[in-house]
């Protein structure tokens, strides 16, 4: 569609909605009083306000109320805290009077998937009750979260929902994590969700290229570990196309609705949360002592030929590598929030401290937040309010993974005869292997800190026009500014030494900032005689955004000491020094139309037009419709016998979203300076122009169910879903007589199709009660057509993506048999192209394994006895493979490295029967990328174990307290796996990429924690 | 009606997302369709052409050590087979030192072509003022596309900027040598009408390319395309012209950049990539990656005085010559010198005149003076093959360690069996990358490969 033409489709619109707006309604008053059933004692500061409206007023001192409603107005709630809520038909009645039933504690741990029909969810541009979805979403509520301590949002959501694999990349504090939504949409671009936290779409590292992690290379930070979980009322993720596609273009791999807490009407509440515990590394290798080590390095020089350095078979020294690098360390958080409100205002205000040290040495995370949410009623028409988050985080990281000296590389390779110390207190680097550096050394004083503050704010103005049309008008920001200090000192490590020590200062800024403009209309209409209900819900809206960065860098190597580590210190300031920046922007038309007839029949029409300047000026402005369909069967009259069907709901839809994650110029043909010669600056083509590059398309139908029997004990959610992903954004390899290697284009699709079931069980209600709640979800990649042929991963080349096959499969050697030939104690591999060689033949690589799992999910239980609850969360992956590439290289028996206790079975003479080659020295023919280095990658982790300890409201009163919890909560405790590579089968080393998934090289472990916690309420 | 304003205050916040803030422009790089603005623009993507030639796997090493190895001047310190193979005349079209050297010159090709295609379109008065960095375009399209033809024979003929989306557009195929070389003839020709006499900086008249440069490459085509008259008339305006050419002392010629008898020289800059591969030692501080061929130096009389520039002994034969890390500029690569074209003088009178004549003779008795050598006479050649024969043999001691063009120059005068002992005709071109015939179907390969 073209921009003029929908400019003039939301007039229309626009024209449409208004011309309903200027209908009046007649008012009536209601009055009554509200007590608590428990005592009948009257209950000050309830709020009652008439269905889907934001009207509300407070009963008084002797818990009357008196509100004036419209008479279309046919429902009014009764909220308050510690109760459930309540809602009454008003009919002909002006006098309500109520008595609330306090809410019993396994209620409100009870999780979202509880088909409790008031339960709000956040749609985008506004919220719904759960029971009128007719997409597919899918929620974690406050109480969820609060249960347990975790330190991001992502790790909120993992192995809770279904749809949702979440991937902690490694152990690393703060380290990034992997959120994939219904599979991988894209090869090359933006696989993470759109992550919008009030409103305020939150930036993330796609967004420009090269914005941190200067030696970490591989592993980034978590760009959302600014969001304190305790902040949080509920993570919504939206699914379907008929869910996310109102927000466009960004919403390909899913969108992640985060919504903060906000102060109610009532009596100020102080909380104050905190928890201390202890961490330590989940799981050691085995790796040889210096006896056995001293035995295989002969074995390696006699059969390999080579010439033995006898200091290689010293035998004095006996270093244990992985106790100096792994420690016990502490983790901690402290929050304190008040809420609370008037009639007019509404505040919630919090401030909070969270502190984790690595496991490994020289690593760690800080952050200090602040939140200020307010709303202030002006007057009945008129709202204003706001979102603010302050935050500072510290980032301590090691090098990890592919850098030059990274730390758990060299840990596991370290020959166990070197002391880490010289005898005169410094550190020793290996005198034998050069290149190898100590991995205590480069933890201990390779500095990379990285200090992250971020505003993220929303600022938002409602008006009400007539009685059915709100405008709101909102103005957020994204503000991130990053300093990064990376020193390696000139003496610690050989890298070091080259080139005398380097110095690394970056400093960027991220500025995001987005308005958005919503008309809502919201009437319901009623046929003949009330017996026809029409409820039409019309959303529609603008938005405006635009995000620049500023980076600059400076460098410095030369250093004359490894003590001082700031620029100045270092003699040659080089020529890695620059500036740079970028900008993106974006505009947006969107419109929703909720219909529904009886509150049995649901239609929902979505669009959204969003043009951005990524992409070439032909093709800058796409659209992105979607529909959905549902019906509750259970209203029918022919199921509501059935008095033990609660709910019985069949929802479908179909719709497009687009994925615009490519770098902000790609489309127009960049000339780029430096090109220097004969002291004069030339510029040259860096990138060759496409006016044609556009969207990635998908296309997503769902059809899904929700069943809730028997006083909804039984709750059952299935989804099956489509999804095909077109013109997906490739960099096709043209031929290099073009003067380029590649060009990006729209050149591939790729789908992915899946079922997911949440099911939810209360097995025993009562005293002792016990609800169970299980999520599985499966889904399966496949490309159906590329343009080029991708090779990725180890070496460039472990990984492939292909028509044909699962995005990222894994390419290599495959061996004839699973163990080593008994007479040359040497692999034998698949001679597959027929050639008559299998060594360094590329031509016998073939797809080996996958990275993807066939099913992920987690199954929670929640016991409650009296005051007591205990949960129990296990998170289940199955069916991918991993391949290690760290046991490639310590078990390749070709080298002077350690290795594990597997190698003690190696091939030593003729006739033996084993799975691990003989030790040869320089013969790298067992060393291909092969199926010797694919495992199995499934486990089961018993996530979490909580228990803890409320205080009966009886003794709560006596003390003056409003609430106390204590509990005691073990993390990550045991993790049932057949994989036997490194410390834990959740790794992805290439973490950055959607083609090299599944690859372990380095892995930081991960920590097992011990915690103990409290919760205060005053 | 009391709604009214609120009605038109929000139409108007609705329309209003601009389009300025769909059309991000880049700031730390150009948008190609708006760079070419005036004659600025033009001489930086000229400049950014030649630092194509000085990168790594061009004349900064790759491209070097190719021929190097060909000529059997050097070879690899332990015979690392992608490089083993060029010593052997053992190639093979996966060689993974081949595709690279092909790409870079292609991607030095789109750079010229992008300035021959811009120029035009500037207006009358930068039109005007780019004539001097047009004609350098002309030239160094040129100069790659001569490599190329010697290397590789037929090879696709790129002469417009690729900006096609087209994928099949852009899958050239390859046009006859032939009419390669006429295109370069041409640019040559070209490129002598536009380029300047000299430049306002001294150092450029040698770095970068002049009216004469061009014409002293127009002989070295002619003579591999055995137009000998041609190739004398361009030969002799640059020789004559005493006063910006002439021969130097062996000293100034290896001690000093930028000195009167080089034609055509590469500059490189300190902290980008140098050409520090040959030598293998301190105070050198090469790679220490290839050693000298020790047949060399059965070539050298025991008087001449280039050997010490050239080879030093320190446990292993290394190349020294002129690769001496100097203070303020890395070493530049000579691309063509006096010396050279007075060896093409030679050998172009005296197949001109089917037999050695005493001005042939006066043109090598230069050269081998210059090295302390004595006059070789009229009667110590019997034929004209044994003059050309021992004019090679010179050129290969005077230029090697430069360009590697002793490869090329065997294979053009039927000398490659008898000097390299490469008898088998296949080997005489390199195999077409096959990562590129990969790239590019339309591409047929070599015969022999």
């Amino acid at each position: 569609m073209k921009k003029s033409d929908s400019k003039l489709f939301f007039l229309g619109f626009l024209l449409l909605a208004l011309s309903t707006a200027t209908l009046q309604a007649q008012n009536r008053i209601i009055r009554g009083t509200v007590y608590s059933a428990t005592d009948n004692s009257p209950l000050i500061g309830v709020t009652i306000s008439p269905k889907n409206s934001e009207q509300m007023v407070l009963t008084d001192i002797n818990g009357d109320y008196t509100i004036q409603i419209p008479d279309s107005v046919r429902f009014l709630q009764f909220a308050y805290i510690g109760y459930l809520l309540q809602e009454i038909e008003i009919g002909e009645k002006t006098t309500l009077s109520v008595h609330l039933q306090s809410r019993p504690l396994v209620l409100k741990l009870e999780s979202s998937a509880d088909s409790v029909q008031e339960q709000v969810v956040a749609i985008g541009y506004g919220t719904a009750e759960r029971s009128q979805i007719m997409s597919s979403i899918a929620s974690v509520s406050s109480t969820e979260i609060e249960m347990q301590p975790v330190a991001s949002v992502q790790q909120a959501i993992q192995a809770r929902m279904a749809g949702a694999y979440i991937t902690q990349n490694s152990g690393t504090p703060a380290g990034g994590i992997a959120t994939r939504i219904r599979g991988l949409t894209s090869i090359n671009f933006g696989s993470e969700p759109l992550y919008v936290i009030d409103g305020v779409p939150m930036s993330n590292y796609t967004n420009f290229s090269n914005i941190s992690r200067i030696n970490s290379v591989q592993q980034g930070n978590n760009y959302l570990a600014t969001i304190n979980p305790s902040d949080i009322a509920s993570i919504d993720i939206l699914k379907d196309a008929a869910a996310t596609s109102i927000y466009g273009s960004r919403a390909a791999a899913g969108v992640v609705l985060i919504t903060t807490k906000r102060g109610k009407s009532q009596k100020t509440a102080i909380n104050f949360n905190s928890y201390y515990g202890i961490q330590e590394v989940s799981k050691r290798l085995d790796l040889m002592n210096t006896n056995q080590y001293v035995d295989l390095i002969k074995e390696t020089y006699i059969n390999g030929k080579g010439t033995l350095n006898p200091s290689l078979t010293e035998q004095s020294v006996d270093t244990d590598w992985q106790s100096l690098l792994f420690r016990q360390v502490p983790i901690q958080k402290y929050d304190i929030s008040m809420q609370g409100g008037t009639d007019k205002t509404h505040f919630f205000v919090s401030g909070g401290y969270f502190s984790q040290k690595g496991v490994v040495v020289g690593s760690g995370f800080d952050r200090y937040n602040f939140r200020l949410n307010l709303d202030q009623k002006i007057n009945n028409k008129f709202r204003i309010g706001t979102s603010l988050l302050f935050s500072q985080d510290f980032h301590q990281r090691i090098q990890e993974d592919f850098t030059g000296n990274a730390v758990l590389v060299h840990l596991s390779l370290m020959r166990p005869n070197l002391a880490p110390y010289l005898p005169t207190g410094e550190y020793q680097l290996d005198p034998l292997i050069n290149g190898r550096d100590n991995p205590l050394a480069t933890a201990e004083t390779v500095q990379d800190h990285a200090t992250i503050r971020r505003l993220i704010g929303n600022l938002y103005g409602e008006y009400q026009i007539g009685n059915y049309i709100t405008f709101r008008s909102s103005l957020g920001t994204d503000f991130i500014a990053s300093k990064e200090n990376f020193f390696r000192p000139p003496s610690t490590s050989y890298i070091g030494r080259t080139a005398g020590g380097v110095g690394i200062g970056i400093q960027m800024t991220d500025l995001l900032w987005i308005n958005e403009n919503t008309l809502h209309y919201k009437r319901t209409f009623y046929g003949s005689g009330a017996s026809q209900k029409h409820a039409i819900n019309f959303l529609i809206g603008t938005g405006v955004q635009h995000s620049s960065m500023d980076r600059i860098q400076a460098y410095a190597s030369n250093f004359s000491s490894d003590k001082v580590p700031t620029l100045s210190a270092g003699a040659s300031k080089g020529n890695q020094t620059n500036t740079s920046q970028e900008a993106w922007g974006m505009v947006s038309y969107f419109s929703r139309l909720n219909y529904s007839f009886n509150e049995k029949y649901f239609l929902a029409l979505n669009f959204r037009i969003d043009g951005s300047s990524r992409f070439a000026t032909n093709k800058k402005f796409a659209s992105f419709p979607s529909a959905s369909l549902g019906w509750i069967v259970s209203e029918e009259a022919f199921l509501k016998k059935y008095t033990w069907i609660n709910q019985l709901k069949l929802r479908s839809s179909f719709g497009f979203t687009g994925n615009q994650e490519i770098g902000n110029y790609t489309s127009q043909g960049l000339y780029v300076g430096g090109q220097s010669y004969i002291g004069l600056n030339g510029f040259a083509p860096s990138t060759v122009s496409n006016p044609d590059l556009s969207w990635e398309t998908t296309k997503q139908y769902n059809v899904g169910l929700d069943i809730s029997l028997f006083k909804n004990r039984f709750s059952l959610t299935v989804d099956y879903y489509l999804k095909n992903t077109e013109d997906l954004l490739v960099n096709v390899t043209l031929p290099t007589s073009t003067g380029f290697s590649s060009s990006l284009r729209n050149a591939g699709s790729v789908e992915n199709k899946g079922l997911e079931i949440d099911v939810l069980t209360k097995n025993l209600v009562g005293a002792f009660a016990w609800t169970s709640r299980l999520n599985v979800s499966f889904n399966q990649n496949l490309v159906t057509s590329l343009q080029s042929t991708i090779l990725t991963g180890v070496g460039g080349f472990s990984n492939i993506t292909k028509e044909g096959i699962a995005i990222g499969s894994f390419w290599g050697t495959k061996l004839i048999d699973k163990k080593v030939d008994a007479n040359t104690g040497n692999f034998v591999f698949e001679d597959a192209n027929g050639n008559g060689t299998t060594f360094n033949d590329a031509g016998d690589r073939q797809v080996i394994g996958t990275p993807h799992p066939i099913f992920t999910g987690g199954m929670s239980n929640l016991f409650t006895y009296k005051a007591f609850d205990l949960s129990v969360l296990a998170q289940f992956v199955y069916g991918n493979d991993i391949f290690d590439f760290t046991r490639s290289r310590y078990e390749g028996m070709q080298g002077v490295n350690n290795g594990s206790l597997a190698l003690l079975n190696r091939w030593k003479n003729i006739g033996d029967q084993t799975t691990v080659p003989k030790a040869i020295f320089n013969d790298f023919s067992n060393g291909p990328v092969s199926d010797v280095w694919l495992q199995k990658g499934s486990f089961l982790r018993l996530q979490t174990i909580s228990l803890g300890y409320t205080l009966p409201q009886s003794r709560l009163q006596k003390i003056k307290l409003a609430n106390l919890r204590i509990y005691t909560t073990l993390q990550n405790i045991y993790t049932f796996t057949n994989y036997t590579g490194s410390h834990d089968p959740e790794v992805n080393a290439y973490s950055q990429s959607n083609t090299a998934n599944g690859v372990e090289y380095g892995a930081y472990p991960k920590a097992k924690t011990y915690i103990l916690g409290i919760t205060i309420g005053f | 009606m009391k709604h009214i304003r609120s009605y038109f205050l929000g139409i108007v916040i609705f329309l209003m997302p601009a389009c300025s803030i769909i059309n991000e422009t880049p700031v730390d790089s150009i948008a190609a369709s708006t760079y070419f603005q005036n004659y600025k623009d033009v001489e930086a993507a000229v400049i950014s052409t030649y630092s194509v030639l000085t990168g790594a796997n061009s004349y900064g090493r790759l491209r070097i050590l190719a021929t190097e190895l060909s000529s059997n001047n050097i070879e690899h310190r332990i015979n690392q087979f992608e490089f083993a193979h060029f010593s052997d005349h053992q190639l093979i079209a996966e060689n993974i030192v081949l595709f690279p050297i092909w790409s870079e010159i292609y991607k030095g090709i789109m750079r010229a072509n992008d300035v021959i295609a811009a120029v035009p379109k500037l207006d009358p008065k930068n039109q005007e003022l780019s004539k001097n960095f047009l004609g350098e375009a002309y030239f160094l399209r040129a100069f790659m596309y001569f490599d190329l033809v010697r290397m590789f024979g037929d090879v696709p003929l790129v002469s417009t900027p690729s900006n096609n989306v087209d994928l099949n557009a852009v899958r050239v195929a390859r046009t006859e040598s032939q009419k390669i070389y006429a295109q370069i003839v041409a640019d040559l020709q070209e490129a002598e009408k536009l380029l300047p006499e000299s430049y306002a900086i001294k150092v450029q008249n040698r770095g970068r390319a002049t009216k004469m440069t061009a014409k002293a490459y127009l002989a070295k085509v002619f003579l591999y395309q055995k137009d000998y008259t041609n190739c004398l008339a361009k030969l002799d305006e640059v020789i004559n012209n005493t006063a910006n050419y002439g021969l130097v002392s062996l000293d100034i010629l290896y001690n000093t950049n930028d000195n009167l008898e080089t034609v055509f020289e590469l500059f490189f800059a300190i902290d980008g990539i140098s050409l520090q591969l040959l030598p293998a030692i301190a105070p050198y501080n090469g790679f220490g990656e290839y050693y000298v061929n020790t047949n060399l130096l059965k070539l050298f009389d025991s008087q001449d005085k280039r050997l010490a520039y050239m080879i030093q002994n320190n446990g292993n034969w290394f190349a020294a010559k002129a690769r001496k890390a100097k203070t303020t500029t890395a070493d530049p690569v000579y691309c063509l010198r006096l010396a050279e074209l007075l060896l093409i003088r030679a050998e172009v009178l005296a197949r001109n005149s089917g037999t050695p004549t005493p001005k042939a003779l006066e043109a090598l008795n230069l050269v081998r003076q210059r090295a302390g050598l004595e006059a070789k006479k009229m009667t110590d050649f019997a034929n004209l093959d044994s003059f050309i024969e021992s004019v090679l043999i010179e050129k290969r001691k005077e230029v090697m360690f430069e360009t590697g063009d002793f490869w090329f120059d065997a294979i053009r005068a039927g000398y490659a069996s008898k000097l390299l002992g490469v008898s088998n005709p296949n080997a005489y071109l390199y195999p077409i990358p096959s990562a590129e015939i990969v790239r590019n179907p339309n591409l047929t390969q070599n015969s022999g490969y």
